[in-house]
């Protein structure tokens, strides 16, 4: 099958392709569609650039290695999410048992905000680059369950059903943990909002 | 728009609006270097990876603890057991006390032989010193008149009488009737005569003829 032709395929297409002749070209477009996608989801969930980018390549070798696991009747993109969202979900307890990171009671006494790299952020505004700063703190202090409903809604812009495939949950509580994670957020971000 | 995102509006467009993090650009060449190490991890053999030394040592270390486990570790007992269906144990300590009853009796046995023994000295010292008594008798009364004579005996027998009855109050208190029937036949009735009094021939002469005086009027009458 030529390059023209395989990028031209749905994603499901490519991975089964990938499963049957084991053709590299079918995985390599999969990961140029994905990559970006899941390095911001996890990103955001994360809050570290260098963890995001291992998780989501040991994500991708997941699909390399696991490839006959994969069912045609789901979706390849709830299928990719759902095994980076458990690798990212366990990176984030690993360290959070290490205490690496250094977050302090945010809106409270302490606001001390670290910056980090910004050679891949497109953004020169410093106050918008601040008040992100913030919102991804925040982001980091909800609740892991909140937190990853409310970036595949919000930031990713996923689906109610989508999201509730790659979690395995129902709708209603995909509903639930995002409402209930913005109004966590919301509390955490008072200060900014009241501005 | 919901109520609810209505309500998170604001917050809901900056989460849209957050920069979109992009994956570095050796992102895919680090990704194949991965995938093809782990195929040649994965191209180990089975039987490589067990006979490493590194992982045959604690392999046969656990071989033979298992076995070790196995023998020493009664496998049986794990079954539920039914108590309904089982003996009653027996009770050691009802077992000892049976044998102390046992070795009690035994002793008990050794020390009334002894004390059968000791009796047996003591009955015969006992004879020893009525026959001496018996002798000092005759000898008070060749020497002495009958009132002096009298009072010595009555003593004599009183003491006499004294030490049979705590003897047999002891006897009586420690010694069975048999051991008591055993030690009787020994003691002659003509011994415990304390009153028996020796004569001389003359004397006897008297008094035989004092008898027959006495008797032949009842002789008499009964012809």
């Amino acid at each position: 099958m030529t390059d023209r032709i395989l990028v031209d395929l749905t994603d499901e297409e490519l991975i089964i392709e990938f499963q049957k002749n084991g053709n590299e070209k079918a995985f390599e477009i999969l990961i140029q569609r994905f990559k970006n996608q899941l390095i911001n989801y996890v990103y955001r969930f994360l809050g570290d650039y260098d963890s995001c980018v291992d998780v989501v390549q040991e994500a991708f070798i997941k699909v390399y290695r696991y490839k006959d696991n994969y069912s045609s009747v789901a979706k390849f993109s709830t299928w990719v999410y759902t095994i980076a969202g458990n690798l990212a979900r366990t990176e984030y307890k690993r360290k959070r048992r290490r205490n690496l990171f250094s977050i302090n009671s945010y809106g409270e006494e302490n606001k001390t905000y670290e910056i980090p790299d910004e050679s891949f952020r497109p953004d020169v505004a410093v106050d918008a680059n601040i008040k992100r700063e913030i919102i991804q703190k925040a982001l980091l202090k909800i609740r892991d369950s909140y937190r990853e409903a409310v970036i595949l809604r919000d930031v990713q812009e996923l689906s109610y059903e989508e999201i509730a495939e790659i979690l395995g949950i129902e709708v209603g509580t995909v509903k639930s943990r995002i409402n209930r994670g913005r109004a966590e957020l919301q509390k955490y971000l008072k200060d900014i909002y009241n501005d | 728009m919901t109520d609810e995102e209505k309500k998170h509006e604001k917050l809901i467009s900056n989460l849209k609006n957050l920069p979109k993090v992009n994956a570095p650009q050796n992102f895919e060449s680090n990704l194949w270097r991965k995938i093809n190490l782990s195929k040649k991890s994965k191209q180990e053999s089975f039987w490589d990876k067990l006979l490493s030394p590194g992982k045959l040592i604690p392999a046969g270390v656990a071989v033979v603890a298992a076995i070790i486990i196995f023998f020493v570790i009664d496998i049986k007992s794990n079954q539920p057991e039914d108590p309904f269906s089982l003996q009653p144990r027996m009770r050691e300590d009802i077992v000892t006390v049976e044998k102390f009853e046992e070795k009690s009796s035994a002793s008990l046995k050794k020390l009334v032989k002894k004390k059968d023994a000791k009796k047996e000295l003591e009955l015969n010292k006992l004879e020893g010193q009525l026959k001496s008594k018996d002798s000092d008798n005759e000898l008070m009364l060749s020497k002495e008149s009958s009132g002096f004579r009298d009072e010595v005996i009555a003593e004599d027998s009183k003491q006499d009488s004294l030490k049979t009855q705590q003897q047999s109050a002891t006897m009586g208190r420690t010694i069975s009737p048999t051991i008591e029937a055993a030690a009787v036949p020994e003691l002659k009735k003509d011994n415990l005569n304390f009153m028996q009094i020796n004569l001389s021939a003359k004397e006897k002469q008297e008094v035989e003829r004092l008898k027959q005086q006495v008797q032949a009027p009842e002789k008499a009458k009964s012809e």
